[in-house]
């Protein structure tokens, strides 16, 4: 993965940027894909990418994620604009179709990690400032949570309870539909 | 617990991401990198959220189901200042942006009277009594409008979410032999375009506009919530010939104008908000049609002819009809089961068509044509959707809140 980006640009004159991981890792990626971080943008805009970008809150593990998770995205953006002009409307919807098909199976496939890991990429597309993968990630966790019992969720992400039990009587006792 | 990574509050002028969310720039900014130390992201401690993307997780619930908020409020003290806190509501509401149906408020006939019952969408809502003696006309914005009876016309307002009830002043006996009809709405939709989303406005003014024909003429009065008291009696069409006039059905908000049914050559009655003026809508492709807030109608035919239509409106105010979608319900109903009258059937966005039938609350999927039964019991006489947001604010917990820091961010 520390190569990833270097060997399917179609456009040899695409602008590359390198994203330096909190491990030193080294990762060349088209500025298409790096501008889907709008952290990223700012830092292309304000010219200040020269040398490499050092992004010390990511682990290497977790950027090559995220780089997948962001040349995934950036070719289907890439995509939608290229087609538009050269498809017949029916066409080009379902060339759309097919697209957002694709994109949701690679969504899905993506989320098949650990839950560790699922929080790492959450910190990272908040930091990197990925509105996609960020809203992908929360969702994730949102879905996990819906439906389960306060004592599920604080199993499952090791969560203290700092209710006193005279607290959570009262809110139980406001809200006793919500239990049943 | 949860300051594994400082947020990072700086903001970098006029430039921020997509979420609002403040980035920031590694190189000048050394020290937020240093509380994400290199190469631990298996480190126990990371499965423990910032309480700002514990924000992004709980957005992310789904307002249809209002016990999940609940039940996640009851996880830790902070998870439960956080969703009980003025900024979680807003940005809850703004995320989801239109309000979910919570359920439906039914008119059945209780002997020769006649009650209103609340028919969670939800499994798990928060149960509300038999309204009765009353009878449901309208419901938009948060709050429902309850017809009392069977005394004088008096109004009731009621908000079942934070449970605020307003007793209206009654009024005149003259509309007890009047047909008459009443709509419920922000007090904002009669200012400019815009003045408010009406994502979560139960707090602010509301208006009560009640439209009623007497002899050939048919009366618009106000009520607002305000002034406290109705406006006085205006004439607001003439209706030569017919006295059937206003028929008993939910009114509809479109744009600026109210729009009621009513028993004259195939028509409606618009009143417009803004300006206050009314106008008579006549070539309806069908009477009697079931409005629906934002343009969408229903109608029944031969009892068993669905139509859904669309209504837009043309810059010089004239309406356009277009058909949607015509089902034969002889063929997507369970058989035995029997539509009375076009009055019982309403449309909710999101949730399809409902139909009251003897016995039963039915729901139609438009996409599947599937049906499902929502509630068995009763005759009704009328179906109110009712939508809005569920956010609760929890006991003395929530009461305290945590500073904001990005409340002093301009």
């Amino acid at each position: 993965m520390a190569s990833a980006g270097s060997g399917d640009e179609k456009a040899a004159a695409a602008a590359m940027i390198t994203l330096i991981s909190s491990d030193n890792e080294k990762f060349e990626v088209t500025e298409a894909t790096a501008t889907l971080s709008q952290t990223i943008r700012h830092m292309i805009e304000d010219g200040c990418t020269d040398g490499g970008v050092p992004l010390p809150n990511v682990t290497s593990k977790i950027l090559a994620r995220v780089i997948e998770y962001c040349k995934k995205h950036a070719t289907a953006a890439a995509g939608e604009e290229g087609s538009s002009s050269s498809f017949s409307d029916a066409a080009f919807l379902e060339v759309d179709r097919a697209f957002l098909e694709e994109l949701e199976e690679f969504d899905d496939a993506f989320l098949e990690v650990d839950r560790a890991t699922l929080f790492d990429l959450i910190l990272a597309a908040n930091y990197l400032d990925i509105k996609g993968l960020l809203n992908l990630t929360c969702q994730k966790v949102a879905d996990s949570v819906k439906g389960k019992t306060p004592e599920q969720i604080r199993e499952m992400y090791n969560i203290v309870n700092d209710l006193t039990p005279e607290e959570e009587a009262e809110i139980r006792r406001e809200t006793q539909w919500a239990f049943e | 617990m949860r300051n594994r990574i400082a947020p990072n509050r700086r903001r970098t002028g006029a430039r921020e991401g997509a979420l609002a969310r403040p980035h920031f720039i590694p190189q000048t900014n050394p020290s937020a990198a240093a509380c994400h130390p290199p190469g631990s992201s298996d480190d126990a401690s990371s499965m423990v959220l910032l309480e700002e993307l514990v924000e992004e997780v709980l957005l992310r619930l789904p307002p249809a189901e209002p016990a999940s908020l609940v039940r996640a409020a009851l996880v830790c003290k902070p998870w439960c200042r956080l969703i009980s806190g003025r900024r979680f509501r807003r940005r809850f509401c703004e995320f989801h942006r239109s309000p979910p149906v919570l359920g439906y408020f039914c008119n059945k006939f209780f002997f020769t009277d006649s009650v209103t019952c609340f028919v969670p969408a939800s499994p798990a809502f928060p149960p509300r009594a038999d309204q009765v003696l009353c009878h449901a006309l309208d419901a938009r914005h948060g709050r429902v409008l309850l017809r009392r009876k069977p005394q004088s016309p008096r109004l009731t307002v009621w908000d079942p979410v934070a449970g605020d009830r307003w007793e209206l002043p009654p009024l005149s006996d003259a509309w007890n032999k009047r047909r008459w009809n009443a709509a419920v709405l922000c007090a904002a939709s009669a200012a400019s375009a815009g003045a408010c989303d009406h994502l979560d406005c139960r707090e602010k003014p509301f208006l009560v506009v009640c439209v009623g024909s007497g002899r050939r003429k048919i009366y618009l009065r106000i009520y607002s919530s305000e002034t406290g008291s109705w406006t006085e009696p205006t004439f607001a069409a003439w209706t030569p010939g017919n006295e059937n006039g206003v028929f008993d059905m939910a009114p509809a908000l479109m744009g600026n104008s109210l729009y009621f049914m009513v028993d004259v050559a195939f028509g409606m009655l618009r009143y417009d908000l803004v300006t206050r003026e009314t106008s008579m809508i006549d070539s309806l492709p069908v009477q009697p049609m079931k409005l629906v807030d934002g343009g969408i109608a229903v109608a029944i035919e031969d009892y068993c002819r669905l139509s859904l239509w669309s209504m837009e409106m043309s810059p010089n105010g004239d309406i356009k009809w277009a058909q949607l979608r015509v089902i034969d319900l002889n063929k997507v109903l369970p058989a035995g089961v029997l539509l009375e009258d076009a009055c019982y059937v309403a449309y909710a966005r999101g949730v399809g068509i409902l139909a009251g039938t003897i016995g039963r609350l039915l729901n139609i999927d438009l996409e599947s044509d599937k049906v499902k039964t929502l509630y068995k019991g009763g005759f009704f006489h009328g179906i109110i959707p009712y939508t809005s947001f569920y956010i609760p604010v929890l006991g003395s917990v929530a009461a305290v809140e945590e500073p904001r820091p990005d409340a002093s961010v301009a």
